[in-house]
């Protein structure tokens, strides 16, 4: 073989070697790339919110707090309001920001609900949880400043980019899932909406632990000024909330700063906690995991609650009788009452939830 | 930066296209501003100890090749050369004194940074218990590779002084060739005389080496990543539990530790060699297929070789041609017997030469017996010697059988793990008990009734180093017979870049790297 | 011969090594934590534990506590399990593998520490019962630190403790 023609089909295998292997990682990528299918379902919720076909009048952001506590089947059945969560197993506030950047730039909600628990972390916390919640966005500047801000000590953007790096390991595990979900997902919520049917009451609860400082961080408030800002130039109304989840504990402390910002920006806070009787709630039955969060039932109390706030107070609009808008909830609507009723019969075949939880009997 | 990271591989990135985009003039410069960059990221502190150890090694190799030349032209002019022969002797010896005290100040200084920074809290500590003071030990931080850097400066200087090599004048090459960075994590220990041309030099990009670096680069990662950082689980859990994990343990550990640290070290060589390579520079290599080797002799001239030649240069010839030996030597022939007498210099000097080996490995008294193990099996391999050539002699057909050496090299194999036990466990008597419930402790049955899979590494986990090191063990097979598998592959165009194309899929998805990994440092890091 | 020399070697190694193994004995295991929380324990009863004493053995002297609670984290990433006593609570963390108490917090007046600290009792009072063990003090929040262990005592408006918990130091927030 002539040197020059050689050199021109190591050219052609080096060219072919880089494509093939970019190629790969990508395929590998999405193969072993979580797929939270069941058990731990909170890392699938993201991804959801870009198969909306409507746009929504509110858009909540925040923790399981809000996605755990808020029905938006039942806001629509109660007040005709369309809504979406965007929400995250321990959303952290920078995440919450860019994920409505996000909204922003392919919606244009009337009402923002930010709940305010997150406020609590000022610094990156877990690796797992941003995976969980940043995994799910398309590549985009929104998702770079995500994972900027997100990333722990012994993160790498790159590992973010490119999947397969933080994901190779999980080759001696993968699944018949893995390969089912490559490529498309099955909605884990409605709306955003993680349901759970299952009961477990209110027993006593913790001693609030001595924190050694009750100022909300820095950059909490930095992020929370970008949001209100973002909300402001969208012609959005941000409200901030506080869900009536009662552990862990809701310091008197921070609601005070909370309720300053608030007042100081003519921002909306409820603080939900403190309207629990009037919301109706009941943590003997309306909780499945002894007060942290709401089940099925404390979400739809709260949801009709709030959808007279959304609606009489804030003036959402009842978008029922818009024919297509109505054909898409009707659809939501079935899926819930189909997943509710899946989730009884596995309740009543095993005594726990069986597919949505880790398997733990209650 | 950890070879490893992908802080790394960036910065690797950027050197490889901005090596070649610049003139070629400017190259080596770009190295160095490389290696100042790779080094101010292992803190500050570090580059302050290493420009001393330049100017040092700089100024010191100056100041002689000035006298030197001084000396020479001096006596090559006709003032010179008019002087009676004693005057000339007398001049040169007035310059050579002059030239040793420089030398042994350069020696003082670029050693005594690396002495007083590595040892004062093990000769601390031994005061301490010797003459039960408690002298508190101090917090200094070791700046990395500053053994290797150190040996290098110190190599240079001594070739300097010896006039084996003429003096570098610009101070900039002297501090590329103590700094260059692929070197500094784990050698090749270079001398200045074998590198300075290539690592000055212009270089083109050449095709096939800069392909030959990055096959070499990957061959490396995947040594490290799929075998050595998967393997070191199972090595640090049985080696840090000396009371549970006694008798096959031991054995068991001593094994996987050979192949962890094989995988470990001569996978970042390869990366080093590679990274060089890409570059154009030349670095020698620093291991031929050690596990090979049929001796601990053999096996000294294969593993980590450039140490090696460097103790063996510096340390072993100039000692036992020492003076004060020889004249020790003769005093012992004459009035013990021929035979010690003539031998003693050799012992003292292997002695010592495997002393400071040990030392050099760490400030600790394992590596020192270590050492001095590895002295007293060569002294005692080379005491047999004649018996051994008889026996050779009379069974030719069985010494050169297969079975034979075999044997030989599985025997040399077992007892380089052996001793290296002294490095697992990094205590003396720990140490010795370990090796000893190997022979006492019979647990086999437990060691495979599923303990080793509670190390920390899963079933599938040994199933992938295991069939990493037949890989790595056949590709050394072929090196063996057929010399370099990149250079047969080259011809072959789409079976070598399938070939890597495999290899490079196998390090992405087997390496043991990213979150859940221990991000582990190549093991000769420390020294 | 040199299979001879391999042999005679490992036999001296073998030989020196069973010296070395005579009387000494066990040399302890590296692998287990070892608390060390000095004079910052806690006692109830015959019971005396600290921060991150193993949770089983601090829960077997204790006996069945009155209730308990448990604070799964989002997505299973996590457990806080508390148990309640007369007087105090425990939490309790996997810390590597192993369940440790990570927290004891004094619930109310009906039980005091070791040193004799009580909720509603004068700050001043607290301190001198701590016999001059020093202290920092951040806004309204004594903190004593001995090894792994961090006790905070905080105060109301009128100097008075109103709270009294024992935490893991290097988890202070």
């Amino acid at each position: 073989m002539s040197k020059k023609r050689n050199k021109k089909l190591h050219i052609t295998c080096i060219a072919a070697f880089f494509v093939l292997l970019c190629a790969t990682v990508w395929l590998l990528g999405r193969i072993t790339q979580p797929k939270y299918t069941s058990g731990v379902l909170e890392g699938a919720m993201t991804q959801e919110y870009y198969d909306e076909k409507y746009s929504h009048d509110v858009v909540f952001v925040g923790d399981c707090e809000v996605y755990e506590n808020f029905s938006p089947v039942t806001m629509w059945e109660e007040r005709g309001i369309t809504s979406y969560i965007r929400g995250s197993a321990q959303q952290l506030i920078w995440q919450s920001y860019y994920l409505l950047e996000e909204v922003f730039e392919r919606e244009s909600p009337k009402v923002v609900v930010y709940n305010v628990q997150s406020m609590k972390y000022s610094e990156p916390q877990s690796e797992a949880y941003n995976r969980m919640t940043l995994d799910g966005m398309p590549l985009s500047k929104h998702k770079i400043d995500a994972i900027n801000a997100s990333m722990t000590e012994d993160e790498d953007m790159i590992s973010y980019l490119i999947p397969f790096l933080r994901y190779h390991s999980r080759w001696s595990e993968l699944t018949d899932d893995d390969f089912r979900y490559a490529f498309s997902h099955d909605n884990v919520t409605v709306a955003g909406y993680l349901m759970r049917a299952d009961v477990k009451p209110m027993t006593k609860l913790p001693t609030a632990p001595v924190l050694e400082d009750y100022e909300i961080g820095e950059r909490c408030w930095e992020y929370l000024d970008k949001m209100r800002e973002l909300c402001d130039a969208n012609g959005a109304t941000l409200v901030l909330i506080k869900s009536p989840s009662l552990w862990p504990h809701w310091y008197e402390q921070w609601d005070g700063q909370i309720s300053a910002y608030a007042e100081k920006y003519g921002l909306r806070y409820i603080n939900l906690l403190n309207v629990s009787d009037e919301i109706g709630l009941d943590m003997q039955t309306d909780t499945y995991d002894g007060g942290l969060h709401l089940n099925i039932y404390g979400a739809e109390k709260l949801s009709k609650y709030f959808a007279g706030i959304l609606s009489d107070e804030l003036g959402v609009p009842d978008r029922s009788a818009d024919k297509d808008i109505a054909a898409d909830w009707q659809a939501k609507s079935e899926a819930y009452y189909a997943l509710y009723n899946a989730q009884l019969a596995e309740l009543k075949e095993y005594g726990y939830l069986k597919s949505w939880t880790l398997g733990e009997e209650k | 930066m950890l070879f490893t990271s992908y802080g790394f591989i960036a910065f690797l990135a950027v050197l490889f296209a901005l090596y070649y985009l610049v003139p070629r003039r400017f190259q080596w410069l770009l190295l160095l501003a490389a290696d100042v960059v790779f080094y101010a990221c292992a803190g500050w502190q570090g580059l302050l100890f290493m420009a001393a150890t330049i100017t040092v090694s700089w100024a010191s190799t100056n100041l002689m090749g000035a006298n030197l030349r001084k000396q020479k032209s001096y006596l090559a002019s006709p003032e010179g050369k008019a002087l009676e022969r004693d005057e000339r002797r007398a001049f040169k010896k007035h310059n050579e004194k002059y030239r040793k005290r420089i030398f042994i100040l350069a020696l003082i200084i670029d050693l005594g940074i690396l002495a007083a920074l590595k040892y004062t809290n093990f000769i601390i500590s031994n005061v301490n218990s010797v003459f039960g003071a408690s002298v508190g030990a101090v917090d200094w931080v070791l700046p990395l590779g500053i053994s290797f850097y150190t040996f290098q400066t110190v190599s240079y200087v001594i070739d300097v002084y010896w006039e084996k090599v003429e003096p570098e004048r610009n101070i900039l090459r002297v501090a590329l060739f103590t700094s260059f960075f692929p070197l500094l994590i784990q050698g090749p220990i270079s001398r200045f005389g074998d590198l300075k041309d290539t690592l000055f030099a212009e270089h083109k990009a050449d095709f096939k080496q800069i392909s030959f670096g990055f096959q070499r680069i990957l061959w490396g990662y995947f040594k490290k990543l799929v075998i050595a950082d998967r393997l070191l689980v199972a090595v640090t859990a049985l080696c840090g539990d000396p009371s549970t994990y006694t008798g096959a343990y031991v054995f068991i550990g001593a094994v996987l530790y050979a192949a962890e640290l094989y995988a470990d070290f001569t996978g970042g060589i390869d990366i080093t060699i590679g990274i060089a390579q890409v570059l154009g520079v030349k670095v020698q290599e620093n291991f031929i297929r050690p596990y090979f080797s049929r001796s601990i002799a053999e096996y000294w001239r294969r593993w980590h070789i450039s140490m090696g030649t460097w103790f063996k240069d510096y340390i072993f010839y100039p000692l036992s041609v020492a003076p004060w030996l020889l004249k020790l030597s003769k005093n012992a022939r004459k009035k013990i017997s021929d035979g010690f007498g003539r031998k003693l210099s050799v012992y003292v000097s292997t002695i010592v030469t495997w002393f400071l080996t040990g030392l050099w490995h760490g400030a600790a008294w394992n590596f020192v017996v270590w050492g001095l193990l590895n002295a007293f099996f060569i002294l005692l391999a080379e005491e047999f010697k004649p018996v051994s050539h008889r026996f050779r002699e009379k069974h030719g057909a069985l010494v050169n059988g297969f079975c034979y050496r075999v044997f030989e090299t599985l025997r040399t194999f077992l007892l380089m793990c052996s001793l290296r036990i002294l490095d697992c466990y990094r205590d003396v008597a720990v140490s010795f008990r370990a090796f000893g419930s190997i022979f006492t402790e019979l647990n086999w049955d437990e060691a495979f009734s599923g303990t080793l899979l509670q190390l920390g590494l899963s079933g599938t986990d040994y199933i992938v180093a295991g069939l990493g090191v037949i890989v790595m063990f056949a590709v050394s097979c072929v090196q063996e017979k057929r010399g370099s598998v990149r250079e047969s592959l080259w011809e072959k165009p789409v079976l070598s870049y399938a070939v890597f194309f495999v290899l490079a899929v196998a390090v992405l998805t087997l390496g043991a790297y990213g979150v859940g990994y221990d991000a582990s440092q190549f093991i000769y890091n420390q020294f | 011969m040199k299979k001879l020399t391999a042999l005679i070697l490992a036999a001296l190694m073998v030989f020196a090594l069973c010296a070395c193994s005579n009387g000494d004995g066990d040399d302890g295991k590296t692998a287990d934590y070892t608390p060390d929380y000095g004079e910052l324990y806690y006692a109830s009863g015959d019971a005396k534990f600290g921060i991150m004493d193993p949770a089983d053995s601090v829960l077997s002297a204790l006996g069945d506590p009155d209730s308990t609670f448990e604070s799964n984290s989002c997505a299973y990433q996590g457990k806080d399990k508390f148990y309640y006593y007369d007087g105090f609570e425990l939490l309790v963390n996997d810390v590597d593998g192993t369940e440790r108490v990570t927290g004891i917090t004094v619930a109310d007046d009906t039980v005091q520490t070791p040193q004799g600290v009580k909720i509603g009792m004068s700050i001043d009072d607290a301190l001198a019962l701590m016999e001059g063990m020093e202290y920092a003090q951040a806004g309204d929040t004594y903190k004593f630190t001995v090894g792994s262990t961090l006790l905070r005592f905080q105060v109301g408006e009128d100097n008075t403790i109103v709270a009294i918990e024992y935490s893991v130091a290097a988890n202070d927030k």
